[in-house]
């Protein structure tokens, strides 16, 4: 059992002892070396409670199961979650979209190191500016150092991409998206995908069909990608979730990259901003000029 | 291989501005490239970008969303929810291969039927430079085992 | 029982490759997924398990299968049947789960005519396991790492 371990379960206890929270959502040991996330509702379960590296999920998505129903006027039940920096911003934008109040949540937030997937740093958290969780009720700190470099890049390696031609681009995306599964691990496993009927589900309007061809799964993952603009928190969930390791990230951080660059925008910094794509500013000329001017 | 290459577009005019202007074009008898699709929304904020992903990997070659100058909204707003969006979508598109220069997003007035012509004809001639896009292929090229059966 | 060397093998898929789809486990990403090859240098020889079945080689989650076009005639293009694939790598209980799809669609008439055709055109060449993995369980259900139940050649 690590420091951070005792800690987490020393907060969790006494959240559930004190009745502040009726469960604490964390993660547990699992077969096989690995880990899986738990809600804990009773004191004695709390030793189960462990984190380590391999924490790569976003527990923030268990939320919506606790949701209750709109229509009754039933606050959701009291809890606590165990949340890396870029979950808790998960949490500001739930807020943000009147899914959760932020009274009966409680964050034990942690000090990240960065996650790994399948054993290697995952893409994500390598090139992540953020340490420290920007809201919560208890600080776990790290073990490891936690110090970003001053000159680091949080976006080194979609700027290169950037640069490469329309052919490369097509080619590699063309090749990940190919092992494609259509599984929807991505979509589950992130907390803002969260509509009852999915538009790659639907039949009516039928807008892609569930053909296993490339320019279908481009459009699921674009489209979700688009849907996430301003919403994803770069916690990388969708990547670790997902079972034929495509990089499913670069496509939310190019959209991160190009919100914050134009717009100063940063998704889940608090909980009082409006959604991005709700508002506009009306003095906003934004064009991307094409290289032929009329 | 450029001369013989049509491409196909797709055109989302808005009912009170871009169309009426492109109506107007029409109307004055001033030509233009006919590879145009044009669909009529109500306006520009209408058009999901999802019409125009969908509307690239089902074939098109360039997307054009023409909405009312920024002001001039017949329902306020629309344009600028509208170019919000769209500042993302296409620097998105230009990340997975399509060329931004191929989702073209401008404002054209009911009034200005000459300048609908020059902007279609302008993008016309840019599609066809930048070529085809090969995001769909044909179905055919799928299965490499077809031969043609007379119905 | 014949044997053959790997470089008689090399060579046999370089001459199959030529008139039919060579199909074997490819690492692509770090995932192992049955992938058509040229040569034997481009596919993994050496694995436990591939991540995707082979199923997809003989039951694709989608395919075409007839093909309209409207106009001033309306012609009908059917998808003919499959060129031969063989494919390589397979293990024993990979082979075995196709048998129960073969009860499936081409068991009792009408059967599958496309699914027929798939299986027709498919050559399975097995590949025997030299131990039980950790999540290994062909035994409990009738199978063995070496059974050639489903397989044209085992390896």
């Amino acid at each position: 059992m690590t420091r951070m371990d005792e800690q987490i379960r020393e907060a969790a206890r006494q959240l559930l002892e004190s009745s502040k929270v009726s469960a604490v959502i964390g993660y547990e040991l699992a077969a096989q070396g690995k880990v899986r996330p738990i809600i804990v509702e009773k004191t004695e379960d709390i030793g189960r409670l462990v984190w380590n590296e391999d924490c790569n999920l976003n527990l923030v998505n268990y939320l919506h199961q606790r949701k209750t129903p709109t229509g009754k006027d039933q606050p959701m039940p009291k809890t606590a979650l165990v949340l890396r920096p870029c979950d808790v911003r998960s949490i500001n934008l739930l807020i943000t979209e009147q899914q959760i109040k932020r009274e009966n949540i409680k964050i034990i937030g942690l000090q990240c190191a960065g996650t790994r997937i399948n054993n290697k740093p995952s893409i994500t958290c390598s090139f992540c500016m953020e340490r420290t969780p920007v809201d919560y009720d208890v600080l776990i700190e790290s073990d490891t150092p936690v110090e970003i470099p001053s000159d680091a890049n949080g976006f080194k390696d979609i700027e290169e991409m950037e640069n490469w031609t329309a052919e490369e681009q097509l080619a590699f995306w063309t090749e990940e998206f190919d092992r494609c599964i259509r599984c929807y691990a991505c979509r589950q496993a992130c907390p803002g995908c969260y509509c009852f009927e999915c538009v790659a589900e639907q039949v009516d309007p039928h807008w892609t069909s569930i053909a296993m061809e490339v320019p279908e799964k481009m459009f699921f993952h674009v489209m979700r990608a688009y849907h996430l603009a301003g919403r994803c928190v770069l916690c990388g969930a969708c990547e670790a979730a997902c079972p034929m390791n495509i990089p499913l990230s670069k496509l939310n951080r190019k959209i991160a990259k190009d919100i914050l660059e134009t717009f100063g925008y940063k998704t889940g910094d608090d909980a009082n901003t409006a959604p991005f794509l709700a508002c506009f500013d009306s003095n906003e000329r934004l064009k991307v000029e094409p290289s032929c001017h009329f | 291989m450029a001369e013989s290459f049509e491409p196909k577009i797709v055109s989302f005019l808005c009912n009170w501005c871009s169309y009426a202007g492109a109506d107007l074009a029409g109307t004055s008898r001033i030509e233009y490239p006919q590879n145009i699709r044009i669909i009529r929304v109500p306006c520009s904020g209408r058009v999901d970008p999802l019409f125009v992903l969908k509307a690239f990997i089902d074939g098109a070659d360039g997307v054009m969303v023409l909405g009312c100058h920024p002001g001039d909204c017949h329902y306020q707003q629309g344009n600028y929810y509208a170019q919000r969006r769209y500042s993302v979508m296409q620097k998105l598109l230009d990340f997975i291969g399509v060329e931004s220069d191929r989702l073209l997003i401008d404002w054209v007035s009911a009034s200005e039927g000459k300048r609908f012509a020059e902007v279609v004809s302008n993008f016309t001639y840019r599609i066809k430079e930048i070529g085809h896009l090969t995001i769909k292929q044909d179905a055919r090229k799928i299965d490499t085992n077809l031969e043609k059966v007379t119905a | 029982m014949q044997f053959i060397n790997y470089e008689t093998r090399d060579q046999w898929i370089l001459t199959l490759a030529a008139d039919a789809r060579v199909v074997a486990p490819v690492d692509s990403k770090e995932k192992l997924i049955y992938k058509q090859i040229k040569t034997a240098e481009e596919a993994v020889w050496n694995f436990e398990k591939t991540n995707l079945p082979a199923k997809a080689w003989y039951f694709p989650m989608s395919e075409p299968i007839l093909f309209i076009e409207q106009g001033t005639q309306t012609k009908l293009t059917e998808a003919l049947a499959p060129e031969p694939i063989v494919m390589f790598g397979i293990r024993p209980c990979d082979a075995r789960s196709g048998l129960i799809l073969d009860k499936l669609f081409i068991g009792k008439p009408p059967i599958d005519r496309q699914y027929a055709n798939h299986r027709k055109a498919l050559t399975m060449i097995g590949l025997s396991c030299p131990e039980m993995w950790e999540t290994c369980f062909c035994t409990a259900v009738g199978g063995a790492p070496n059974s050639r139940d489903g397989l044209d050649i085992i390896n």
